[in-house]
């Protein structure tokens, strides 16, 4: 498959005031790709989603899009659409009017907009439902007359601003998976801003984490989840162990870290030795053990959460992790536990050290 | 329990609306009832009122010789309104929408400050800036714009001039209000589906703001129907409205025929607001 670029940011900066809300961001969506702009709120996800649909002018860099330089083309002449946060329904048009708004601006003739209004209602499962106002429906209901809304312009690129986040946990966990499915059949590129990690994760097929105007790492969810670059991504991101170090020594590939009186290795690193190294490790991955561990330490409390049990752990050299182990076998009882010296442990290729 | 605080309740009720019940019944309802009962008298010698029944005030009104004050009524009433729209809708959506949101308040006081002067002074204004010599005229001549001043007052012309000026505000707050209730983001969604600012202006903000607009008009147009102050300061003898023909009959002690043309003026607005009401006008917009 040829790798088409449907949108590209070349280092666009925009300020507010004092505030950066995108640093010489520059980023490239590929066509039929589901990337989602990721990171808490003013990180400037919304401001370049903003600047792709053209509400915003970036103070410096270009937009490109299909190709052309849109920087300076207002929203209503690219070929983007936007599903809003709040869905943004107009309230004195009926469903139909409202999917059919943007055909009508287009000139579309009127048997071809009731056509399309009506596959594209049929697309979202809203079909019959054409004469209600968007009061008279539900929030899930809205969501689906502004996705309808925004696809049937038929969009090389649709924007969604955090679509999910007004609805309740189960109607947006099936809203997700219909949202993927969706962008899968329609094979369009996905531009999805959200500060969900966790909707973030299960979505895209790319993340832009973003922090403070910033871009920190884009990648697959995995690439972003298993190893993270830097410490905002790995705390941002599930939870997450930063054991600090020193590089001792590079062996081929290998980089070895000492913390206190323990010793171990990381794989592939470009860190120098005599270097302050900063480790992550995700939870799972912990496992202590009586014997033959990585470092040692104290178990200081545990916390049973059903299918697994959270336990923090103090190293020799006095630092905190948490652990977090599948309750596989029925345990006697996790109190005792609580105080007795452990071994530590995690595979090797699940420590990453952290730039910066 | 149940049973003495329902009773309670309704107790409560009634007392909370006993002042505007009272106020209504002494000061709209009983007058109401006098204005039917005297329209239906007949005019006696000096003014005084007889009592027997006659619906000979009403005919009366229809009288051809009425007539250009109602036509001069309608056009007038129908001319301020349509400029007050034509002015104060820009005005309130500059405020709204363009001004920045630190001046929204004081640009809001600005359009109300009028009412701190009374309307009879302010009209008085008015007849020194439109009169001969007045600041208008002067001000031409001194340009050498126009040779002898201009008749601009005591006619139809000041008229409209004076009212629009004093029912200004009446359009502009009910359009501002509804203008800044819009969603803005109704405005990004228009203009993403492809509607440049022309149609976003036309298919969302305009449709949007039209019960502020409707609101504006009710509340211009029918005080506009009984203006009786700026035709007689500002207008000519032959500017008369209907407000000045009720004035007149009981200044000349004719208070039946005033009473059955104040009825009529009165029926006339309570037909036009049913009208303004399946419009979709809500009640809510007026407040």
């Amino acid at each position: 498959m040829k790798e088409t670029c449907e949108v590209e940011l070349i280092s666009v900066t925009k300020k507010y005031g004092k505030t950066v809300a995108a640093d010489a961001v520059s980023l490239r969506i590929h066509g039929g790709e589901f990337l989602t702009l990721l990171g808490p709120s003013g990180c400037g996800k919304t401001t370049l989603l903003r600047m792709i649909a053209g509400f915003e002018t970036p103070d410096e860099g270009k937009v490109i899009l299909g190709g052309e330089d849109v920087t300076l083309i207002p929203p209503y002449r690219r070929d983007v659409t936007t599903v809003f946060q709040h869905y943004a329904l107009f309230p004195h048009l009926n469903v139909f009017a409202n999917v059919a708004f943007g055909l009508e601006r287009k000139g579309a003739p009127a048997q071809e907009i009731s056509k399309r209004v009506a596959d594209a209602l049929d697309l979202v499962r809203l079909s019959e439902m054409e004469d209600r106002r968007s009061s008279e429906l539900s929030g899930g209901q809205q969501q689906r007359v502004a996705l309808a809304r925004a696809l049937v312009l038929e969009p090389k690129v649709l924007l969604l601003d955090e679509p999910l986040a007004a609805l309740d946990l189960k109607l947006r966990k099936q809203m997700q998976v219909e949202l993927k499915s969706l962008q899968r059949r329609l094979g369009i590129s996905f531009v999805f801003v959200t500060h969900d990690q966790e909707e973030a994760l299960t979505m895209s097929d790319r993340i832009a984490v973003l922090n403070a105007g910033v871009i920190e790492q884009l990648g697959t969810a995995e690439d972003i989840y298993e190893r993270p670059q830097t410490e905002f991504v790995a705390r941002f991101i599930g939870d997450s162990n930063i054991i600090e170090g020193t590089v001792e020594r590079i062996e081929g590939g290998m980089t070895v870290v000492a913390t206190g009186q323990d010793r171990f290795i990381v794989y592939g690193s470009d860190a120098k030795p005599g270097q302050q190294a900063r480790v992550m490790v995700r939870p799972e991955k912990i496992t202590l053990s009586d014997t033959d561990g990585i470092i040692n330490g104290r178990i200081e409390s545990a916390v049973y959460q059903g299918e697994s049990t959270l336990w923090k752990v103090t190293t020799e050299s006095g630092q905190g992790l948490i652990a977090l182990e599948q309750n596989r076998e029925s345990i006697a009882s996790i109190e005792s536990r609580v105080g007795q010296r452990v071994s530590i442990s995690w595979p090797a290729e699940s420590a990453v050290i952290l730039k910066g | 329990m149940a049973d003495y605080s329902r009773h309670s309740k309704s107790r409560t009720a009634r007392l909370l609306l006993a002042p505007g019940v009272i106020w209504l019944a002494v000061f709209f309802i009983a007058p109401m009832v006098i204005v039917i009962v005297v329209s239906l008298a007949v005019r006696g010698p000096y003014g005084a009122i007889i009592y027997e029944f006659s619906i000979g005030n009403f005919l009366r009104a229809f009288d051809g010789l009425y007539l250009p004050a109602y036509w001069r009524t309608v056009w007038i009433a129908t001319a301020t309104t349509l400029l007050c729209a034509l002015v104060s809708y820009p005005v309130a959506y500059f405020i709204a929408l363009k001004a920045p949101a630190r001046w929204r308040r004081p640009l809001l006081v600005l359009t109300v400050i009028p009412f701190w002067t009374s309307f009879l002074i302010r009209t008085y204004a008015w007849i020194l800036l439109l009169r001969s010599e007045g600041v208008i005229n002067s001000a031409l001549m001194n340009a050498g714009l126009i040779n002898e001043p201009m008749k601009l007052l005591y006619n139809d012309f000041a008229v409209l001039v004076g009212q629009v000026y004093g029912e200004l505000p009446f359009m502009i707050l009910p359009i501002y209000v509804a203008l800044e209730k819009l969603d803005k983001r109704l405005l990004e969604a228009a203009m993403d589906l492809g509607a440049n600012r022309f149609w976003t202006f036309m298919k969302v903000t305009l449709p949007l703001s039209k019960p502020g607009l409707l609101a504006g008009i009710v509340l211009v147009f029918i005080p506009s129907l009984g203006a009786f102050v700026t035709p007689d300061l500002l207008g000519g003898a032959k500017s008369i409205m209907i407000g000045n023909l009720i004035q007149n009959q009981f200044t000349q002690l004719n208070q039946p025929f005033g009473s059955a043309l104040s009825l009529i003026l009165a029926a006339t607005v309570l037909l036009l607001l049913t009208v303004a009401m399946r419009a979709g006008l809500k009640s809510s917009d007026l407040a």
